[in-house]
């Protein structure tokens, strides 16, 4: 039975346990770029405690996590899954592999064309459209630096949700819509009244899912912000990175860095425990009391 | 004849070590960056260098050759830093390559791990031959701790970059024009009244912007410190310095830049590299970049097809000018340097390597293809360095050059400063708080390695 087991297992050991254990023993430790483990104890939580940049950095994570939930997410991801399921099957099945395109971009690639787009210059996209109208350019990473990463990663993100709702929307059964027509409902009672109860699960599952997602994304961010205009638009995961990895002269603080990280997992639980119990999953998860046959 | 004695001595080694049977290939591997892609030479001339070796190796019948694997890296100054730690710390010999090639900052750093060697004995070695050559406030930018750790590949200007065709607008004689670094040299044109003639500029529609400035950290900031008469760096106790009111100048003048001449734009930090160069070198849609540097003449020919007789008719430099009349015009260089590693199998042969490399021809290339200025005094009288009007006209700013210290920290120091300015610039901070966040943050990372004047 063991022997049957043991690549899971190993798997898990190696990819999971070990650099949980790492990163714990790490954020006891003053680590630098010399990789030597000088125990502080709880040294990096108490500085922690004195870095007057985290304030800051919390709420824009905050604000960054649940406007790129609710705007794009989910809200966006559900309006791609209705609209794509209500046109003919063509033209749906057109439109959604339009949204995924972004998610098939390398992340460098779709960074960089969100440079070209928001270029401060007459060059940018954005801004070329606007001199073009006589106005004059627009710096809209320094404008709108929570809007743009709120953006960016959201117009990824949107695909998930429009994927698993239109999977979603598929599996109600096609009679219930119908009697609904028959007793006199609109589209918009429709989807009020049959469609959005039918995918209760799927939205709180893509709403915890992503949640955990976006708390230790920062790829796009660092690509199109560098997290700026000075940690406007930095969050928890890019602010982690950086201690560690980044700018021109990059810090190697990685004692401190998987302090930070720690605290993010934490954050992480405490969001996961919450959805669990609030939402009720344990009862949408359970067997159900009765089968339809 | 020590020359004679060296070259001797290593090929004798390399003979005896295969005194019977075939060839025996040796490979040398060496990490170098650009990222400027101009800078290919730093790998192409270690190749050289290699066929060189070979060449006298195969003419003496050595049984043994030498195969140079290098490779150039023109990513980021960032990720070739992780890609050379993340190799060091592996430490293995197999990963790790024997020469490596990167910013004299760097060597510091990498010397207080133990992953480079120290070189004093090996440049002795080849003292006459070569090294005795060499400019002698390069070996400064690498020497820490009393020992030398790196061999200076090269040295660059940096500059302020202007708009020729726009002071011309302005109704500046060509000899005012011609005659502009020179007053700045002299302290006669200060950083207000660069800002003055950008406003001028920027009235009178020429320019979307009168000054912008690189987008990323590096040591060009510190040239403003100096400017305003400010020190970084106390050679007595090798400690970094801030100097509260020089710096205070420092984030008051690019605070005037954006809110007060509404010159730069706020958000020039989060300018991407390409339009930086486009604004100044293709387009002119600004007046002045004041943290240029001489590559920049290579790379706007290279990568963004300009020819070099437009960018003499229409580019002009100068100093970094005096901010106040306790500052200086200035300039700072960073020197390139290779490094030879901790777990090289092949040490000798490595440094021979980056020795023949360093020859007054191979490094011209580099200067050449590159625009970097020579690191060899008898290359400044090499006929085709000579004839490179550009290197020759750049040169002349070499004697206000100024180094960061190779200080293990100097890079954060350069960091720090580098966000303040730019939180000063988007209106996120006050200059006066922006120099409190400064010192709380290097306090917090220096420790007792910073002094706070």
């Amino acid at each position: 039975m063991l022997l049957f087991l043991s690549p899971a297992i190993i798997t898990v050991l190696v990819f999971y346990v070990v650099p949980a254990i790492l990163t714990v023993t790490m954020a006891l430790t003053n680590m630098d770029y010399r990789f030597q483990w000088n125990f502080i104890g709880l040294g990096n939580f108490r500085r922690m405690l004195n870095d007057f940049l985290l304030p800051g950095i919390l709420r824009v994570t905050f604000l960054y996590v649940i406007g790129t939930l609710g705007i794009f997410n989910v809200t966006f991801g559900l309006i791609l899954a209705l609209v794509t399921t209500s046109v003919g099957e063509r033209a749906g099945r057109f439109f959604r592999s339009l949204w995924l395109l972004p998610r098939f971009t390398p992340p460098v690639v779709y960074g960089i064309i969100w440079l070209w787009i928001l270029d401060p210059t007459k060059h940018g996209l954005l801004n070329s459209v606007r001199v073009a109208m006589g106005l004059r350019p627009v710096d809209w990473i320094l404008n709108y630096p929570l809007g743009v990463i709120i953006v960016t990663n959201g117009i990824i993100g949107a695909s998930f949700g429009m994927l698993i709702f239109t999977a979603a929307i598929r599996s109600i059964p096609r009679e219930l819509h119908w009697a609904a027509r028959v007793d006199g409902a609109g589209l918009f009672q429709d989807i009020r009244y049959i469609t959005l109860p039918q995918i209760r699960w799927p939205i709180l599952f893509v709403t915890a899912y992503q949640t955990l997602s976006l708390l230790t994304s920062y790829e796009y961010i660092l690509i199109i912000t560098k997290g700026g205009p000075y940690f406007a638009s930095t969050v928890w995961a890019l602010y982690t990175y950086n201690l560690c990895f980044g700018g021109y002269y990059a810090p190697y603080q990685f004692g401190y860095g998987s302090a930070m990280a720690l605290v993010l997992v934490i954050i992480g639980l405490i969001a996961a425990i919450t959805y669990w119990r609030v939402f009720r999953f344990r009862a949408m998860m359970a067997e159900p009391l009765i089968e339809v046959v | 004849m020590r020359r004679l004695i060296g070259i001797l001595g290593v090929i004798g080694l390399l003979s005896f070590w295969t005194l019977a049977g075939e060839i025996e290939v040796i490979t040398i591997r060496a990490w170098t960056v650009g990222p400027d892609t101009p800078a290919y030479f730093r790998a192409e001339n270690l190749v050289l260098a290699g066929e060189r070796l070979n060449k006298i190796l195969e003419d003496v019948g050595a049984n043994v050759r030498v195969k140079v694997e290098a490779d150039f890296w023109t990513e980021s100054w960032d990720s070739y830093r992780k890609r050379n730690i993340l190799a060091f710390t592996e430490g293995d010999p197999d990963v790790v390559p024997d020469i490596v090639c990167s910013s004299h900052l760097d060597a510091p750093v990498w010397a207080q791990a133990g992953w480079i060697i120290p070189l004093d004995d090996y440049i002795q070695r080849y003292w006459d031959w070569t090294y005795a050559d060499f400019f002698p406030h390069l070996w400064n930018s690498v020497t820490w701790n009393g020992k030398i750790w790196g061999i200076p590949q090269d040295i660059e200007v940096r500059m302020v970059w202007y708009r020729k065709d726009h002071l011309r607008a302005l109704g500046w004689s060509e000899e005012e024009i011609t005659k502009f670094p020179q007053r700045v040299a002299a302290g006669e044109v200060m950083l207000d009244d660069l800002a003055r003639i950008a406003k001028q500029m920027q009235d009178a529609g020429l320019v979307e912007y009168g000054i912008i400035h690189r987008p990323t950290a590096g040591p060009d900031f510190f040239q403003f410190v100096v400017a305003y008469g400010g020190e970084y760096y106390d050679p007595v106790t090798g400690k970094l310095v801030l100097d509260r009111a020089a710096v205070l100048e420092v984030l008051k003048f690019f605070y005037r830049l954006v809110h007060e001449y509404q010159v730069t734009p706020a958000g020039m930090t989060g300018w991407p590299w390409p339009s930086v160069h486009r604004a100044i070198a293709l387009d002119g849609t600004v007046g002045f970049q004041i943290t240029g540097g001489m590559w920049n003449w290579a790379e706007w020919q290279r990568d963004f097809k300009i020819p070099e007789e437009q960018l003499w008719e229409t580019i002009g430099w100068c100093l970094i000018p005096a901010g106040s009349p306790a500052g200086a015009p200035n300039q700072f260089g960073h020197p390139l340097c290779y490094m030879v590693t901790n777990v090289s199998r092949h040490k000798e042969l490595a440094f021979l390597i980056i020795t023949l490399a360093s020859s007054v021809d191979l490094n011209t290339n580099h200067s050449l293809t590159g625009a970097k200025l020579a690191i060899r005094e008898s290359q400044t009288a090499y006929r085709r360095f000579k004839e490179a009007r550009f290197l020759a006209e750049a040169s002349k700013l070499l004697p206000y050059q100024r180094f960061l210290p190779p200080h293990p920290k100097a890079g954060f120091y350069a960091t720090v400063l580098y966000e303040a300015i730019g939180a000063v610039e988007a209106g996120a901070l006050t200059p006066e708080a922006a120099l409190e966040v400064m010192i709380q943050r290097l306090k917090a990372e220096l420790g007792e390695d910073i002094i706070f004047r």
